[in-house]
């Protein structure tokens, strides 16, 4: 089930955000979008998943047309997204959060069937079934992203739109962030990252699509983009990854 | 004394199924709504004609007044829900003044200015319920029913679902859920339910008229909520106590009729701007602010 | 005959209404905030000005000028203790908007326990009909159709040809940037509630010559001025005063041809069609919600 963009184009009251992008996702890999700030990144996103209308383009997932769909519709045809800020439910458990997840096409019953099964392994998956009543609120910051994470794998879409899933995590949590995409992929699913922490980008992706002002400026494999000395001068110049790894080029802001 | 306090309780057991279904709109939903008194007004006069024309029986009457109220709550909902939150209140206001003039006006369906009168007493199995005991016996069943019909939407995939959408309403949209659609049913249920307490309070006043629902008492009942705390089951019963008591207690004490309404009004309205400085979640979460100052 | 006797009568309800309108307009457009009380800023104009010409036996100028400060300062007033501590704990809107309904109903009541529930009015010169051909109308209708006409384009060049107006329309653009820098612009949207609060007095010292003040006018004409605005364009100040005229006409042409009943559901009915076919309005851009 691969993800097809074809010719994209959005723009904001005069400036162009999205300018012709053109891309195939493929099935059962990890593609990650890496960019400067402001390069449309999650816009796309936002476009892909039906939150923004696209001026010029369309959208295919498993041979479906997804053009012009609502995110709802989007959801179910299966493709599930995070966001930057988390946008969790705070005021309910990490339980309920994981059960809204899997009762979306169900939000009409009064009556539930435990979905306990699921749940727990979700959970358990992302280390949280021990905090399972704890409130979303509450938990620490790693802990939110990977309630974040729990929630659209719930969902049980084939193909995940990721929004920074990584940033910020230590070490252990990393290499837990690792096994999940890797389990995921194994299990036949499709994910499309935003990430600027280049070190999890390396690692974690089969292909790398370079956005800078709205356009495809490379693709290609981690080894590919990152000897490529014009994009790590680019890149570097304009930003400090998430790491505040600096690269060859000047130190950024 | 006791008649007194018989009349006061099964008052008091109406405001709280009604402000228990106005929270299904405002706390649960998330929907600001001031025009619940014509939802409360359509099922006491639909129960009422019902009752004079074709059968007293409580339950008979009760289930149209509520299937009636339920379709015109969805019926308004649908072009009304489209629009935004600040549009929406003063749409309710609207809504609740053209209804009072209807009410006035639609002579034929609701006995105009003068109302209905003489709708006969309540029948459940085939017993006529005469005394004010009966009827508070009737009202603490249907209360009864309304809290469990409540606990089980709180509990259910769609009370998670309008939790969410209350708690982060683009999360909850790219979750799949469906703001509209949630709300509309939420809706439904809430103005269903009022028809019961409407059903009430035509067999037990054995008269309707327009001046039950008015404007006021829709500000009133959004007090309740408001007050006692939206979103919980027990704040609406608290907020209902509130406002159902205090009156009661002003006559007690003597304070002169001609400033009596007044007075109470700007009681509720200084309590309802202090809560909102201080405690937006309203007299149920003043266990929860105690606690965690204790922290 | 009839028709354009009330015609008329609408267009002087109409005009009031417009300038309340307006007001509330300017404080919703640039400060975001939806001051149900505004209707209470208009009634405690109308009745300081009764109340100090009537009992204490001032000038009119300098009721006026009672009227005037007490206006500015209650909506300066209510901003500053009510609406700015909710901005600051970020409250929701409808926290907000339960609070300005709270202040509403307190101050209605506290009035009539001053002035009681009965209409009180004014007679002098300003009350007098004047004929003109067929047509009797009051010098107070006449004048408050003068000055709507004169105070709302005078509002409109403040917000287009000042830099005052500038910043004003700069926050209503940019609502975000109100709440992000919404503690430096503290100058700014108090000023806001200052002007918004000031256009309701010349409809609040006429009132008393023309219907007669009561209490309970407080919420109708903060109904009426919300239902003006959104039939307007929320965000269009013109669209306010064009909502306002339009009500004014309504509520009176309306009576014309439906019984007395009616009136308070023109309006109302008004706006609900509004809201069903045209939710942005007269005269309001297309919607713009994130």
């Amino acid at each position: 089930m691969s993800l097809a963009l074809n010719e994209l184009y959005k723009s904001f009251g005069g400036n162009q955000v999205i300018n012709g992008v053109t891309l195939q996702i493929e099935d059962r890999k990890v593609t990650s979008l890496v960019g400067p700030n402001g390069a449309g990144k999650t816009t796309l996103f936002n476009i892909v998943t039906g939150f923004i209308a696209v001026d010029r383009g369309t959208i295919h997932f498993a041979g479906r047309d997804l053009s012009g769909l609502t995110p709802q519709a989007i959801k179910r045809h299966g493709l599930a997204r995070t966001f930057q800020n988390l946008r969790l439910f705070l005021d309910m458990t990490v339980r309920e959060n994981v059960l809204v997840a899997l009762e979306s096409d169900m939000s009409v019953n009064f009556w539930s069937r435990a979905n306990l099964g699921p749940v727990e392994r979700v959970l358990r998956q992302v280390g949280l079934w021990e905090q399972r009543e704890k409130m979303a609120g509450e938990l620490s910051y790693a802990e939110r992203k990977f309630l974040s994470l729990a929630r659209v794998l719930a969902t049980g879409a084939p193909c995940l739109l990721l929004d920074e899933p990584a940033s910020g995590l230590d070490g252990p949590s990393l290499r837990l962030f690792h096994e999940l995409i890797r389990e995921f992929k194994n299990g036949g699913g499709t994910v499309l990252l935003i990430e600027h922490n280049l070190d999890i980008v390396r690692d974690v992706s089969d292909r790398i699509v370079f956005l800078d002002k709205g356009r495809i400026a490379a693709a290609g494999t981690p080894d590919e983009i990152f000897s490529n000395p014009v994009l790590g001068e680019l890149y570097f110049g304009v930003r400090v990854g998430a790491t505040g790894r600096e690269g060859p080029g000047h130190a950024a802001r | 004394m006791l008649a007194y306090l018989l009349n006061l309780a099964i008052l008091l057991g109406i405001a709280v199924i009604l402000a228990w279904s106005l929270n299904v709109l405002i706390g649960f939903a998330g929907i600001f709504s001031v025009m619940h008194a014509v939802f409360y007004g359509v099922g006491a006069y639909v129960a009422a004609q019902f009752a004079l024309h074709v059968s007293s029986d409580f339950v008979l009457s009760t289930m149209v007044a509520m299937i009636v109220t339920g379709a015109l709550a969805f019926l308004v909902a649908v072009p009304v829900l489209r629009v935004r939150e600040e549009y929406f209140v003063v749409a309710a206001i609207g809504f609740q003044m053209v209804a009072s003039t209807i009410f006035i006006t639609w002579e034929s369906a609701t006995g105009g200015m003068g109302g209905l009168t003489g709708i006969p007493p309540a029948k459940v199995f085939g017993f006529e319920l005469i005394s004010p005991a009966a009827y508070l016996v009737l009202t603490l069943v249907c209360a009864l029913i309304c809290v469990l019909a409540l606990l089980a939407v709180v509990r259910s995939p769609f009370g998670r679902a309008l939790k969410a959408l209350r708690d982060d309403e683009t999360a909850a949209i790219a979750l799949g859920k469906h703001p509209v659609k949630l709300r509309l049913i939420a809706t439904t249920i809430g103005g269903a339910m009022a028809a019961i307490g409407g059903s009430l309070y035509a067999f037990y006043v054995s008269f309707v008229n327009p001046e039950s629902f008015t404007l006021d008492y829709s500000v009133l009942l959004m007090a309740m909520v408001i007050i006692g705390g939206a979103g919980s089951l027990l704040g609406p019963v608290l907020g209902a106590l509130f406002i159902t008591v205090f009156p009661a207690l002003l006559n007690f004490l003597q304070v002169p009729s001609s400033v009596l309404g007044p007075v109470q009004q700007i009681v509720y309205g200084m309590m309802i701007v202090l809560l909102m400085l201080f405690m937006p979640e309203g007299l149920v979460s003043a266990g929860k602010l105690i606690s965690r100052r204790r922290k | 005959m009839l028709f354009w006797q009330l015609l008329l009568q609408g267009i002087a309800a109409g005009a009031g209404y417009a300038l309340i309108a307006v007001g509330f307009a300017l404080i919703y457009s640039t400060t975001r905030t939806f001051h149900f009380a505004h209707g209470v800023t208009y009634a405690l104009a109308a009745y300081a000005y009764y109340a100090s010409l009537q009992t204490l036996h001032w000038h009119p100028a300098a009721a006026i000028v009672l009227a005037a400060c007490i206006a500015v300062l209650f909506g300066v007033g209510v901003d500053a203790l009510v609406y700015q501590p909710m901005r600051r704990t970020a409250a929701s809107f409808l926290t907000l908007f339960a609070a300005s309904f709270g202040v509403l109903v307190v101050a209605v009541n506290c009035l009539v326990l001053v002035f009681g529930n009965s209409f009180y009015s004014l007679s002098g010169t300003l009350s007098r009909g004047v004929e003109y051909g067929p047509f009797v109308v009051s010098l107070a209708n006449l004048t408050e159709i003068a000055l709507a006409a004169v105070l709302i384009p005078l509002v409109l060049v403040i917000m287009h040809r000042t830099r005052l107006g500038t910043f004003f329309r700069a926050m209503a653009d940019n609502n975000e940037l109100v709440e992000v820098f919404g503690f430096t612009s503290r100058r700014y949207v108090r000023l806001a509630f200052a002007i918004g609060s000031l256009c309701v007095v010349p409809a609040a010292v006429l009132a008393p010559y023309i219907g007669g003040i009561q209490p309970g006018t407080a919420t109708v004409v903060t109904l009426v001025a919300i239902a003006a605005t959104i039939i307007g364009g929320i965000d269009s100040i013109a669209g306010a005063a064009l909502g306002g005229l339009l009500l004014g006409v309504a509520e009176n042409v309306g009576i014309w041809k439906l019984s007395s009943a009616w009136k308070p559901a023109i309006s109302f009915g008004i706006l609900l069609l509004f809201l069903v076919l045209r939710p942005r309005g007269m005269l309001g851009a297309r919607g713009r919600r994130a």
